[in-house]
């Protein structure tokens, strides 16, 4: 399976504070990339890079087969995006918006996007700067899926919604992609809405990319380890180990990845014991993650 | 795509473009309003030619205050939204700049057509001395190539990057500093900031329009 997006030893310092530090990520065509990562960690910049709205100062992206930014309007023909606000022209009414927006995509489906106007309960002679958040929300979402895109770029798309209108939005996307079988990266800090929907994760923190893998893995991977009477200075691991931290006496916890059961024994060769060990949600292993990059961990 | 972009600009500058126009129809019909008769039932000769030179310099206030509101008009919306939206279309930045200021200088052309329309009329129903014709379509065209100049400079200013703006301003005025203290103290002849308004306004300069006459009625 080739990849819609890579991004290679990518490097580019929009201000002074803050930097994206050699970037490099796949996302798999045709899967569902959840992109992860506290506010300021550096999603809408990556996300930017990735559209060719800014140039990479290292690197190379490649996005759905073209060089970007060099071939951006190539690449954007075939993209959807929804931004985390609303970058509509406020004056056009929604009708004027559609059919703007029809104008630069040869590819736009003129009755999808009726459907969909319908189904969002949009009207035609709304003014964009009149709409509520979760009108402007389903706004952008109808555009980028109107333009039947091999790959939609969502940066915070339920972000602020309420419940229901996050419900249409999703149920909206989710039947796009299984229909068209396209290639979504949705960038988010809700971790639990990624993973109702994700098959892949990436993890940015501080302009870097923590982990990246696929979601079961990410699911099941990181465990928190109930463990007595470890050494402190510890042989090559069969799994990884991504923090340690005394609880009382000699009694540890270890956040750990890549843990499986029969790996016990080399515990117990260490001479220690292990007493419990507790299976972390999505939510808890996206903190040990950030955590544990924070303190210089192991990825 | 570019009829898409007009019709956004023709949204935004709407109510400026009907203005304009209102003035462009009220410019000449004041002028041969306020020139006086002699007799005959034909105008006073020097009188109505003062009264159009007026008249000439209100066409060319009109033509900078429109070029100005259409420039900003043009690029005002995806300024606020640090042009998001424009960035994420699939069109080369430059092709999509190039709309906009085509679009602009189409909405201009509408101001143009205004002022050779209503310059036409007033100049059919005035009775004229028989010296003196009217140029509606000559003026109009002046009028627009006119409005185009502090058009195209402003679209400039604003569609480049503020930084280097800056730099270019700064670098400018630097250049022009040093020239005049260099004059100054006769190291050169002449500063080169004469010699710059020289050639801006000299015949067949950029800014030449704006020192001519845009008469509508001549001889």
């Amino acid at each position: 399976m080739s990849d819609a997006i890579v991004l290679r030893n990518v490097g580019y310092r929009p201000g002074k504070d803050f930097a994206i530090r050699d970037l490099s990520m796949s996302v798999p065509t045709g899967a569902i990339y959840g992109f992860l990562g506290p506010n300021g960690s550096g999603k809408t910049t990556t996300i930017k890079l990735i559209l060719g709205m800014q140039t990479p100062e290292d690197g190379t992206i490649e996005v759905l087969g073209h060089q970007v930014p060099q071939a951006a309007p190539q690449a954007l023909a075939r993209i959807g995006y929804v931004p985390e606000r609303l970058h509509l022209y406020a004056s056009l009414t929604v009708d004027e918006i559609m059919r703007f927006h029809k104008a630069f995509y040869a590819t736009w489906d003129a009755t999808r996007a009726e459907e969909l106007r319908r189904q969002f309960n949009l009207r035609h002679e709304q003014l964009v700067s009149r709409l509520s958040k979760g009108e402007s929300g389903k706004l952008m979402m109808l555009l980028a899926l109107s333009t039947q895109p091999d790959l939609l770029v969502l940066d915070e798309p339920t972000d602020g919604l309420d419940p229901v209108v996050r419900r249409d939005v999703l149920s909206a996307l989710v039947e796009y992609v299984s229909a068209r079988n396209a290639t979504v990266l949705v960038s988010s800090h809700l971790v639990h809405e990624q993973e109702r929907i994700c098959d892949w994760v990436g993890v940015m923190d501080e302009g870097r990319l923590v982990a990246e893998m696929p979601m079961h893995t990410f699911r099941s991977g990181i465990k928190r380890l109930r463990v007595h009477g470890a050494p402190p200075v510890l042989p090559a691991a069969p799994f990884t180990l991504l923090g340690r931290s005394p609880v009382a006496g000699q009694e540890e916890e270890w956040g750990v990845r890549g843990w499986q059961p029969e790996m016990q024994s080399w515990l117990e060769a260490q001479g220690a014991t292990l007493r419990e060990t507790i299976d972390l949600d999505l939510e808890e292993s996206f903190v040990e993650l950030l955590s544990t990059a924070r303190t210089g961990g192991s990825r | 795509m570019f009829r898409a972009i007009l019709y956004t600009q023709w949204k935004w500058a709407r109510p400026v473009l009907v203005l304009a126009a209102v003035v462009a129809g009220w410019i000449p019909l004041q002028a041969l309003r306020s020139a006086p008769y002699k007799t005959m039932g034909t105008y006073h000769i020097p009188s109505l030619y003062s009264s159009i030179t007026a008249a000439s310099t209100g066409y060319q206030f009109l033509a900078l205050a429109v070029a100005v509101v259409i420039a900003i008009s043009s690029w005002q919306a995806d300024s606020t939204r640090q042009h998001v939206y424009a960035l994420s279309l699939p069109i080369a930045r430059w092709r999509f700049v190039l709309m906009r200021f085509g679009a602009g200088a189409a909405l201009l052309g509408i101001v143009a057509a205004a002022v050779g329309v209503f310059g036409g009329v007033a100049a059919a129903i005035a009775p004229l001395p028989p010296m003196l014709h009217a140029y509606p379509v000559g003026l109009a065209l002046r009028f627009w190539l006119g409005s185009l100049i502090p058009f195209g400079a402003i679209f400039a200013l604003l569609t480049s990057n503020p930084r280097k703006v800056k730099w270019v301003v700064a670098g400018v005025v630097t250049v022009f500093a040093v020239d005049i203290m260099l004059a100054s103290f006769g190291v050169t002849q002449a500063p080169l900031l004469k010699g710059v308004f020289e050639g801006l306004y000299a015949p067949g300069g950029p800014l030449t329009a704006f020192l001519t006459r845009w008469m509508l009625i001549d001889v």
